[in-house]
Formats: C-alpha cells, sequence, structure tokens
C-alpha cells in the first residue's frame, strides 16, 4: 500500500535549486535511507516533506502522516534549567498541559523514554546530558505523538561511533515495534546497508534508486559522491 | 506601605519578571533593557498632545518591537543590532521633544504620586499579562528553545513571536508610571537571571522569578519610603544583591555535588 508519493518536487533557494525534480514514493512499513554528498539537498528534501520549506511539485500523503521528526542538530542555551520531561511537554503538539501535566502524559513520557534505554534522565537537564543521550531523547520525543511516519536526518551526526551504532540499533527495535515508515539521512553507508529497504541517491537530483543491495555499487557511489567508494558487504546471520 | 500600592507593585513586578523569563530564555536581556529607552519619544509626543503618556510609550515601543521583527525577518540583520540603531534614533527624538522635569518622570517613575485611576489600570493590565503568559507559556517556549523542531508549527510560532513582543511592549509601559522606563528593563532581567541560578527546571525557575521580582520590587519601595531615596535605585539595588547572593548559592550548591 503506498503511503507517500513526490512527484517532481523542486526546491529553490534563493535562485538556486538544491532540490530538483525530484519523484519516488513509499509503502507503508518501508524504511527508506536518503543517501548524498554534504549539500545534496537531504535536509531540504526532508524539509520539503514536513511542509516546512516551499516547494514546486506534488507530496501526496495516502493517509494523515502523523510524523515524528528527528532533526540533525538541537541547538538551545545549555545554561537554561530545561528538564527532559518540560522538553516533551512543550514540544508536544497534542496539548497535554505544560503546568500541571496528567499522570498518563507522564507515563507516556517515562514508556517512550524507555524504548531508548533513556528513562533515568527524565529529571535530568537537557543542557546536562551527553551528545548521545541528546539525540536518544530527541529520538524518544519524536515517537511520543504515536506517529506513523518517522523522519530522520542524520540521527547520529554528533555522536561518538559506539553511540552511533546504538542508536541505529534501538531505531531499527522501534520500527520494527510499532511498524512505522520511515525516513532516514544517513552518510554511514554501512548503516544503510544495514537499515534501509530501499536506498535513494540525491544530489540535487535523483541518481539512483533501488534496494541496498542494487545500488551501493561503485558506479551510484562514484557517480554520486565522487572519486572511489566501495561498500565492504559483510553478511549478517 | 499604602496596601493598594502595595498591590499594584506586587503585580507589575510579578508581570514582569514572569515575562523576563522569555527575555533571558532568547539572550534578550540587554535588548529588552535598551528597549525601554524607546518608550521615550512616545512619552514625549503624548505629553505635547496632552494624551496618557503610557499610550504613547506603548505606540513607540509596539512599533518598535514589531518593526524589528519584521525587518529582522525581512534582511537578515541581527536584533542586536537593529535594536541599537532604533534606541538611538529614539533617544535623539525623545531630547528633541521632551521638556526636562518629564524626562526624569519618565525615566525614573514617581511612585509617590501614583493616582488611583492609575493604580487600578496598573493592576489590571499586570493581571492580564499574568494571565496571557501563563496560559500562552508552552507556546512562547516553544517558539524559543529551537528552531529545528518548529516544524508545521513554524507559522503558530511567528504568532507566539508576534504576541510576546507586544506582550513585552506593554509590560514595559506599564513601568513608566510606577517604576519609570530604565527601572522596567531592570525588573525584566534582574530576578529572572538570579532565578537561573538557584533553579533545577523551568517551572521553577519562573516560579523563582516571580517570587523574587515582587520581592525585590516591594522590598525596593518600602526601603526608599523608609530612608527617603529614590524607589527605582533602590529596588535595582535590591535586585543586584539578590543576584550575588544567588551566584553564592549556585558556587556552594557545586560544590556539594
Amino acid at each position: 500500500m503506498l503511503f507517500l508519493e513526490v512527484k517532481n518536487v523542486s526546491v529553490k533557494v534563493g535562485r538556486e535549486k538544491v532540490v530538483d525534480d525530484v519523484s519516488f514514493s513509499i509503502k507503508k512499513g518501508e524504511n527508506v535511507a536518503i543517501i548524498g554528498p554534504n549539500g545534496s539537498g537531504k535536509t531540504t528534501l526532508l524539509r520539503a516533506l514536513l511542509g516546512s520549506v516551499r516547494y514546486q511539485g506534488e507530496v501526496i500523503w495516502h493517509e494523515k502522516p502523523i510524523i515524528g521528526y528527528v532533526p540533525q542538530k538541537f541547538d538551545f542555551d545549555k545554561t537554561v534549567p530545561f528538564t527532559v520531561e518540560e522538553f516533551f511537554l512543550v514540544y508536544s503538539r497534542k496539548s497535554k498541559g505544560f503546568w500541571f501535566p496528567s499522570h498518563s502524559a507522564l507515563k507516556e513520557i517515562r514508556k517512550c523514554l524507555s524504548y531508548v534505554k533513556a528513562e533515568h534522565l527524565i529529571k535530568k537537564n537537557l543542557g546536562e546530558i551527553s551528545h548521545g543521550e541528546l539525540q536518544r531523547v530527541l529520538i524518544a520525543q519524536a515517537v511520543f505523538e504515536r506517529p506513523n511516519i518517522l523522519l530522520l536526518d542524520e540521527p547520529t551526526a554528533s555522536v561518538d561511533v559506539e553511540g552511533e551504532r546504538t542508536i541505529y540499533y534501538l531505531v531499527r527495535e522501534m520500527v520494527k515495534d510499532f511498524s512505522l515508515t520511515s525516513i532516514i539521512i544517513s552518510h554511514d553507508l554501512h548503516v544503510v546497508h544495514d537499515f534501509a529497504d530501499r536506498v535513494i541517491c540525491l544530489n540535487r537530483k535523483m541518481l539512483c534508486e533501488g534496494t541496498p543491495r542494487a545500488v551501493l555499487n561503485k558506479e551510484n557511489l562514484g557517480e554520486l559522491y565522487g572519486g572511489d567508494i566501495t561498500v565492504y558487504k559483510h553478511e549478517h546471520k | 506601605m499604602d496596601p493598594n500600592l502595595f498591590i499594584v507593585s506586587a503585580v507589575i513586578a510579578g508581570a514582569a519578571s514572569f515575562l523576563g523569563v522569555f527575555v533571558i530564555l532568547r539572550r534578550l536581556a540587554l535588548v529588552s533593557d535598551v528597549l525601554s529607552h524607546v518608550a521615550l519619544p512616545g512619552v514625549a509626543l503624548a505629553l505635547l498632545l496632552h494624551i496618557d503618556p503610557f499610550i504613547g510609550a506603548f505606540t513607540a515601543l509596539a512599533l518598535v518591537t514589531v518593526g524589528i521583527f519584521l525587518i529582522e525577518r525581512r534582511f537578515a540583520i541581527s536584533i542586536d543590532a537593529l535594536v541599537g540603531v532604533a534606541f538611538t534614533v529614539a533617544l535623539a527624538i525623545g531630547m528633541i521633544l521632551l521638556p526636562d522635569e518629564h524626562a526624569v518622570e519618565a525615566l525614573f517613575g514617581d511612585i509617590a504620586h501614583i493616582g488611583k485611576s492609575d493604580m487600578l489600570f496598573g493592576v489590571i493590565l499586570g493581571a492580564l499579562l499574568i494571565v496571557v503568559t501563563f496560559v500562552l507559556f508552552k507556546r512562547f517556549a516553544h517558539a524559543t528553545f529551537s528552531k529545528e523542531l518548529s516544524r508545521d508549527e513554524a507559522s503558530s510560532d511567528k504568532k507566539a513571536e508576534l504576541l510576546f513582543l507586544i506582550a513585552l511592549a506593554l509590560a514595559i509601559a506599564l513601568g513608566i508610571k510606577v517604576v519609570g522606563t530604565l527601572l522596567m528593563g531592570a525588573m525584566l532581567i534582574l530576578p529572572v537571571v538570579a532565578a537561573k541560578n538557584i533553579a533545577w527546571s523551568l517551572k521553577s525557575m519562573t516560579a523563582f522569578a516571580v517570587v523574587l521580582g515582587v520581592i525585590e520590587m516591594v522590598g525596593g519601595i518600602s526601603v526608599a519610603q523608609t530612608y527617603d531615596v529614590v524607589p527605582g535605585a533602590a529596588i535595582i539595588l535590591i535586585g543586584g544583591g539578590v543576584f550575588a547572593a544567588s551566584l553564592l548559592f549556585r558556587a556552594f550548591g557545586n560544590q556539594n555535588t
């Protein structure tokens, strides 16, 4: 069943086309990875799906999307006391109240945090926790609204390798458990190989599309990133 | 202290420090202080035209804050640069228009001679600002923390920002009658920075800010009446003292953890 259709979408920033005539579709439950070099329009494409930038073309949702979004970075004043719990309450769209949250809302927050093994952080300040912990909190917050699609924009950009593996593992479990549809932007081709059902290669225009096995080959990657890039496949049991 | 004066000063302090939470969160501390001077030409014009100085002050502040909001978005000029321009221009206009004796009153307020109707007006508007900030707190916070997480709510964030600026203009204008525009800038900042030092969450920071704001204001006015000094100065000095104490508390607290 189709979930999302993107038809001839282009985005202009100033006079420059940063996304140029991109079309693809996503089925319900599919996990799609978008890869491409820096400045190739990946984040802009995601923002077009979120509806936060203007675009030409069509974005058709076949089911009302409830989007859980994990941004690349979350910049904020780290000196301000702002707890993880308050962060959930402020950034939840359903009005759950800020001053006097209900017991069920608090229980729900704990539950979301438990998916990413971060329950213990609930009363901590966002400024006190590590990058990896913050990223896990952002992921937990993204599923707080019970989304049917998860958009992840390089969720591990600021995390060390160990933290990165943990985060992808947790995301994969979550996507499976909730049978979510997901779109992930990643630099890490190994992760893409393990994680995605389908890969979209973007460098302003769409250069290739298909299963990781079919797409992640020397020619495509050479065209996408320039130079000589290969992915060393290691089979999983 | 006259109970009416107590009530009006407490309500205005509460409103200012409540809104001040977002002034500090947005790192607009100096901006808001400078902004409070923008009221001057408004007051001057109002005095020349024989209308209520509050209306003049609010009009000038609202025009400048909303103008800055629009120009910042349209031309991507930083907010402190814009406020710097607006402030100096406003001060120049104020100096030309404003007769001296009124300038002092507008800058420092005249709490000793505040009339009954002004008091009532102050209490009503102050209470209204408190209620609005309480109800819109989540939306104000949403628009404050991170641009990355504002997605389809982006337009509602813009509205929240605009509402916040208008509330800020009202709060500063409100200070004119009681404590003067100069002090109003301080009332937005001092209690909040002290609260930030001792708080463990956004909620506790807000609660401390409001309580400290009221204590500083009422305490300052009492001290001023007892020792016959300028109320504005007494309030600011108490606020500065409380801030110093909060720093000590933080230093001491950090040693323990």
